[in-house]
């Protein structure tokens, strides 16, 4: 019996000693990762707003408001009044006139797991494009929605919202987007997660 | 409702926990002889995924969360794991006989599958409440024995095959699998 | 030459090529190598937990008790795994984003408590530590190699640069999805099968049963088919006698 409890006190001893490593890795990498995860976000802003200077946070913007606002916009690609819009912010150019809004959205509507995006919109309302901050969809379909050939079907196009096809007629139609093959519910969770982006745009321009 | 019978197809069918995301390899392609023991291996992980996926989020909320120890995840998770299947084990053999002498003899096996510590893991990631975990993992215990017994169900026939002899054992059975993997894509078009 | 750190480094690398030659580890092996930076990502995190891992393990081997050697293993390696992915988190985003969930699954890795378990814990930490380098670089090694297969053929691309122009290739997408996986391995371990039954018949010794995949009849390694506390395996015997 003594042979077992002084077994068990060396195994508390290890995990004990293991539990306090992890947590002073934790404190050192902490700094880092959150680092990291701030220039990845300035990188998306840059990567969707290249001409601006400088980023601000959009006075009075409201998470659960944005959240209420997108729970009854009627979004043309179904089932997306759950995406949330996590930050607004604003473009400014070297004089520090306003170029457009920047929106963090989140959709679970994805195939693995949440997909998150950072959208630029310009003043009147052209797309500037979207940049993924982060995505788990399947390599080599949905993984596409990464790529520059496809997310520049977004890029420059001023409408009300977009709406997936998946008979290749997008090109010829700004408002429609070609769903990327074998990959159409990651093609629909990007295109609703945009249109949501969109509305709040609206609606921060129209004054709400 | 109609949310959660989605989360269990998606899980079950369309996310297959071996044919597309390879958890649970080992079991899958080692218990796969016939159709009786995949059947009792199915039957266990269920059995074992679905109490670890309940226990693991309770924990998870309520102690990890609270004590701001998120990053322990990994570590917790395997112990509790690990203890759980011990328990299950246990707990059966003294007061289930039955479905000890049916289960027993995969409980240990479980416990390094890495399907249980994947569902764990991907129900935080995927900021699963409680209820929403339980349903996720029995969906991919579920998908698990679905596939495995499929398998097992081809490769009994496999044996009275004849295939040359590099491809024989391993290769053909991968193959198989393959095979299954694309079958399992059309699903994906359903949710 | 036995048992030295270089004779360690080349037999995880060639002779005993965890996944090639032991089949260990198949869970990573296949999912993560829809590219070759994600295979050797994986591969080169997986060796630092693994060098670590007997490192400690071996320099333990003395005060971690018997009966309860498997827990005690676990929560070093699951440790290790979370400092790893703290690392990646905060150095190389971009390649933990990419592994996702399966960073924290080298924890389940045979490799990593099959090697506490056969060598580590019963040899000098030097060794081990070179032990579990060389299984790390062969487990690399291979990775890289089938991820860098999937990708050509499947998306034309070698490490991201472009090696089949679209021109004159279309990229076979089925290599990078997960049924390719199953295919590629199978085509590795039917190669495997004939070199070995070559080498049965040129020296007239039967060749042994296959890899891993028969996790029902491995004994040597912690793939699953092992109670995972073996105190109370033994204990169990010991009440019943």
């Amino acid at each position: 019996m003594n042979a077992l409890i002084k077994d068990c006190i060396k195994l508390v001893a290890i995990t004990v000693i293991a539990g306090l490593a992890l947590g002073a890795v934790y404190g050192i990498t902490k700094e880092p990762i959150l680092a990291q995860e701030e220039k990845k976000q300035m990188e998306a802003y840059a990567a969707v707003f290249p001409e601006a200077s400088d980023f601000q946070e959009v006075e009075g913007f409201d998470e659960t408001k944005a959240a209420q606002m997108i729970a009854s916009y009627d979004n043309p690609v179904e089932d997306h009044a759950g995406d949330k819009v996590t930050a607004a912010v604003k473009a400014l150019d070297e004089g520090g006139e306003a170029l457009g809004y920047i929106f963090n959205v989140i959709t679970s509507k994805g195939y693995g797991g949440d997909i998150v995006l950072t959208v630029g919109i310009q003043a009147d309302g052209t797309v500037s494009g979207y940049s993924v901050l982060s995505i788990s969809e399947t390599a080599g379909l949905g993984m596409n929605a990464q790529k520059e050939e496809w997310a520049a079907q977004f890029a420059d196009k001023q409408v009300e919202a977009f709406t997936v096809v998946k008979d290749g007629s997008g090109s010829g139609d700004d408002a429609k987007i070609d769903a990327i093959s074998g990959a159409t519910i990651t093609s629909e969770a990007v295109s609703g997660a945009v249109n949501n982006c969109i509305a709040c745009f609206q609606s921060i321009e129209g004054g709400h | 409702m109609k949310e959660l019978i989605l989360l269990i197809i998606g899980s079950a069918i369309v996310n297959n926990v071996v044919l597309s995301q390879f958890l649970g390899l080992c079991p899958f392609l080692g218990v796969s002889k016939k159709v009786e023991t995949s059947l009792g291996m199915g039957a266990a992980v269920i059995f074992v995924i679905t109490i670890a996926s309940f226990v693991t989020a309770l924990i998870y909320k309520f102690i990890l969360v609270t004590l701001g120890l998120e990053y322990l995840q990994t570590i917790v998770f395997i112990l509790v794991i690990a203890a759980l299947v011990q328990f299950v084990e246990m707990f059966l053999k003294k007061s289930m006989p039955a479905l000890y002498e049916s289960l027993g003899v995969f409980l240990p096996l479980i416990t390094t599958n890495c399907a249980v510590l994947g569902v764990a893991l991907n129900s935080v990631q995927y900021g699963y409440n409680i209820l929403q975990s339980v349903v996720y993992g029995f969906g991919i215990a579920f998908g698990f024995a679905v596939a495995i017994v499929i398998l097992a169900g081809i490769r009994e026939k496999i044996e009275y095959n004849d295939i040359s002899e590099s491809w024989n054992g391993m290769p053909i059975v991968l193959v198989t699998a393959g095979l299954m993997s694309i079958a399992f894509f059309g699903f994906s078009g359903i949710i | 030459m036995k048992n030295s750190p270089i004779e360690r480094l080349l037999n995880g690398i060639i002779k005993e090529n965890p996944t090639l030659v032991l089949m260990l580890g198949m869970c990573p092996t296949l999912a993560v190598t829809t590219s070759a930076k994600n295979g050797a990502g994986m591969g080169l995190a997986t060796t630092a937990v693994l060098m670590f891992s007997n490192l400690i393990i071996s320099l333990l081997r003395n005060f971690i008790p018997d009966r309860v050697r498997i827990p005690g293993y676990i929560v070093i390696i699951a440790s290790l795994v979370t400092i790893v992915q703290f690392v990646l988190q905060g150095y190389v985003p971009a390649l933990n984003d990419a592994l996702g969930v399966y960073i924290p699954l080298i924890v389940v890795n045979c490799i990593i408590l099959g090697r506490a378990e056969a060598y580590a814990s019963k040899n000098s930490p030097i060794n081990s530590f070179f032990d579990g380098l060389g299984m790390g670089l062969g487990f690399t090694v291979s990775l890289t190699i089938l991820g860098t297969f999937r990708e050509l053929l499947g998306a034309g691309t070698v490490f991201d640069i472009t090696v089949l122009s679209e021109s004159f290739y279309t990229p076979i997408t089925i290599f990078i999805l997960a049924p390719g996986a199953f295919f590629v391995l199978s085509c590795l371990v039917a190669i495997q099968n004939k070199v070995k039954n070559r080498k049965a018949k040129e020296t007239g010794v039967p060749a042994p049963a296959g890899g891993c995949g028969d996790c029902s009849q491995c004994n040597n390694s912690m793939c699953g088919s092992r109670s995972f506390f073996d105190m109370t395996v033994d204990d169990k015997k010991k009440e019943e006698e």
